[in-house]
């Protein structure tokens, strides 16, 4: 941003106004490029004050922070912001946008054509290791009116880039445990903890999102897949200035795979008897 | 010591009985909050509301009714009718247990509140005395069938349609069946069975209700251990996320005044069936006291505590018939037994919370069943004796409007049908004579 100074100064107490006005000016224009690095929040501001529009900040308050907004559902600490990152708007971070126009759709997870609200469920069921709420639910609706309008403008059912999380190419090496622990302690134990425990704030939730234990995503969620949280570390950590090689995302990923976590909810004690 | 020195002081304030009785009243208190704890979570699923709002509902409700009410023994909260009627109030307008949906039920709520206050001071609860008796019966028998079908959806875990005639969630019931989900049927049998069992050897402790759900809830964390929760798939209450002082506000906005005259009808009803049962528990608990009944207190009473509920996220109750014979029957004395359930069971649900969480909504369709089970048979009215041969037609008739127009339709075409019997039997009198 250059401000608009006067080349000339032709008195000294004139030429402090201009430096002022240019310092303000400028202060000013940082702050929109802060207000600009979270367009959903602008955005958000600018809806009217209607029903809908409250219905679109209740989704945004429950996508941001879910333990509080949606107890009832919530399991562990997680949001769905720690996966869905920027309040799920930024790509290759399964953004809302690219994610809405394309249900129903056929999952294999479930092996039937699931429909959004019924997607949302799952995310509650698995990476948020609570209950699913009901498809009427007021937190299903809120979550749906705030994804439908991060996609209005986005055509529906075409594949958008940026969907979902990227795949890596195959390495010609495995995942190694090991290289990833190192690499955990290196990169990733600053922000989650020594023990992926992830950072809380005092009495409010996670900031950092734990990795495993009692208070992450159950063994059911998607990230629980080495190649699905290779892709996410790939394209979003960390998460100033994702660098991580292909085969590092790997390493990572095959480390936090290995870690204690809650069961997976589609497995029970009688499971493979009674589908035999 | 403490709560000696403090039971001294509220009886010099307030007028309750002498320390001695303290023992008494703590001892009542716990069962009373026990009997209410399943209740408060079932009642508010009933009215649509989320489980916090039943909970608040019978807290400081209660506390107001007790203080204020003339009965010492009389325990107000959440009520089956009640519960009934406010969903059946709300449902056409919102999407149940959204923001809109308690909102509209605090306004709801306080709409009633006032009603009685002013109905009590003014006298005109006197009126409540000269309501038929078929028509009190045949709104309680109703209310039961209204029970019985709502939750048969939820008993066979499918989705109901909000808003829709209770009649026709039967129809939608059937037309779902091959959708049902087994284990949600399991779960709601289980906990049938547990309440008829328990219901048998009654014991002071564990009431039919509380064993009612316990079973269920067991019964879904085995099918969820056995077969994962993804395939089991129940629905659950969820954590809830009590609040000490749940202040709010009953909203009324100008520009949706159509919606305020919809909800004064249902108001009028609401504080006419809530002062009718609050009135005959006083008059019943009076019986026992051989103390006059004074239904105008008593109705202020209510109407206080329906205003607190308002201010305080709860929705609209009445007088509870179980809870309160439930109260005198484990020994309370004064007014401060009321005061204290209410507070244990505030302590008990912060405590139980990850407990409850786990409850699963099929299991309390299921207790659901019983309670309208216990209101049908609470009324059956029995076989047709010759002189009652039209009381037993009317007390049907008013059910059968219930169930297929509404409890402000009943009471209202009740009543005129009393009144109407009533010119005709004096004109038919002074013809004779």
């Amino acid at each position: 941003m250059i401000p608009q100074v006067s080349r000339r100064p032709q008195r000294s107490g004139r030429t402090a106004l201009l430096f002022a006005a240019a310092f303000c000016v400028s202060a000013a224009a940082s702050e929109a490029r802060k207000e600009a690095a979270d367009p959903g929040t602008r955005r958000l501001d600018a809806l009217p004050r209607d029903k809908h529009g409250e219905l679109v900040r209740q989704g945004h308050r429950i996508f941001t922070r879910t333990p509080e907004n949606a107890r009832r559902y919530v399991g562990n600490g997680m949001s769905c912001s720690n996966c869905h990152l920027d309040a799920g708007t930024r790509p290759h971070a399964a953004p809302m946008w690219a994610a809405w126009g394309m249900y129903p759709a056929y999952l294999a997870k479930t092996d039937r054509v699931n429909t959004f609200e019924e997607r949302v469920q799952q995310c509650f069921r698995f990476s948020l290791n609570g209950f699913p709420p009901a498809v009427d639910s007021h937190e299903v609706r809120a979550i749906v009116a705030y994804a439908q309008w991060l996609a209005r403008g986005i055509p529906v059912g075409v594949e958008q880039a940026g969907r979902g999380y990227p795949t890596i190419a195959r390495t010609g090496s495995d995942p190694n445990p090991l290289r990833g622990r190192e690499l955990f302690a290196r990169r990733c134990a600053d922000c989650h903890g020594e023990g992926g425990q992830g950072r809380k704030e005092n009495g409010a939730g996670y900031t950092v999102p734990p990795l495993w234990g009692f208070d992450s995503f159950n063994k059911g969620a998607g990230l629980a897949r080495v190649e699905l949280m290779a892709g996410f570390l790939k394209a979003n950590m960390p998460q100033e200035k994702p660098d991580l090689s292909d085969q590092e995302a790997l390493d990572l990923a095959a480390w936090i795979g290995l870690q204690e976590r809650w069961p997976d909810p589609r497995k029970g004690l009688l499971r493979g008897v009674l589908e035999k | 010591m403490i709560a000696h020195v403090a039971g001294r002081t509220f009886s010099l304030n307030l007028g309750f009985a002498r320390p001695a009785g303290l023992h008494d009243d703590m001892r009542a208190g716990w069962v009373s909050a026990l009997v209410m704890l399943p209740q408060a979570v079932i009642l508010a699923a009933l009215a649509g509301m989320p489980p916090e709002a039943g909970v608040y509902a019978s807290v400081f409700p209660v506390i107001v009714a007790a203080l204020l009410g003339a009965s010492r023994r009389l325990l107000s909260g959440p009520n089956t009718a009640v519960a009934v009627m406010t969903a059946a109030a709300l449902a056409p307008l919102a999407t149940p247990a959204s923001t809109e949906y308690v909102a509209l039920a605090l306004s709801l709520s306080a709409m009633v509140g006032l009603l009685q206050i002013a109905g009590g001071a003014s006298g005109l609860g006197r009126l409540l005395d000269a309501m038929p008796e078929f028509v009190v019966r045949g709104v309680t028998i109703g209310v039961g069938l209204v029970i019985v079908a709502c939750q048969s959806t939820v008993v066979m875990g499918v989705l109901s349609i909000p808003g829709e005639a209770p009649w026709l969630t039967l129809w939608h019931a059937a037309a779902a069946f091959d959708r049902l989900n087994p284990c949600a049927v399991l779960a709601a049998l289980v906990s049938v069975a547990a309440g008829v069992t328990v219901g048998r050897y009654r014991t002071r402790f564990l009431t039919p209700l509380v064993a009612a759900l316990a079973a269920g809830t067991l019964c879904a964390l085995l099918l969820d251990l056995a077969l994962g929760s993804d395939a089991v798939n129940l629905e659950r209450l969820g954590h809830l996320s009590i609040s000490l002082l749940p202040l709010s506000l009953p909203a009324f906005a100008a520009d949706e005044l159509y919606v305020l005259k919809q909800l004064l009808v249902s108001a009028v009803a609401i504080a006419v069936i809530g002062a009718l049962q609050t009135v005959i528990i006083a008059r019943s608990i009076a019986g026992l006291d051989g103390q006059p009944a004074n239904p105008g207190r008593e109705l202020v009473a209510q109407g206080a505590a329906n205003v607190a509920a308002a201010l305080t996220s709860g929705f609209a109750g009445s007088g509870s018939f179980n809870r309160s014979a439930a109260h005198v029957s484990a020994g309370a004395k004064t007014p401060l037994a009321a005061v204290l359930s209410a507070i244990m069971m505030l302590a008990m649900v912060v405590v139980a919370e990850p407990v409850l969480a786990y409850v699963p909504t099929a299991a309390m369709a299921g207790t659901l069943l019983l309670v309208g089970w216990g209101l049908l048979r609470s009324t059956s009215p029995g076989r047709p004796q010759r002189g009652n041969r039209v009381t037993f037609w009317a007390t049907l008739a008013v059910a059968a409007t219930v169930l297929f127009a509404g409890l402000e339709a009943a009471v209202f075409w009740g009543c005129a049908a009393g009144i109407a019997g009533l010119v005709w039997r004096c004109a038919t009198a002074a013809k004779n004579g």
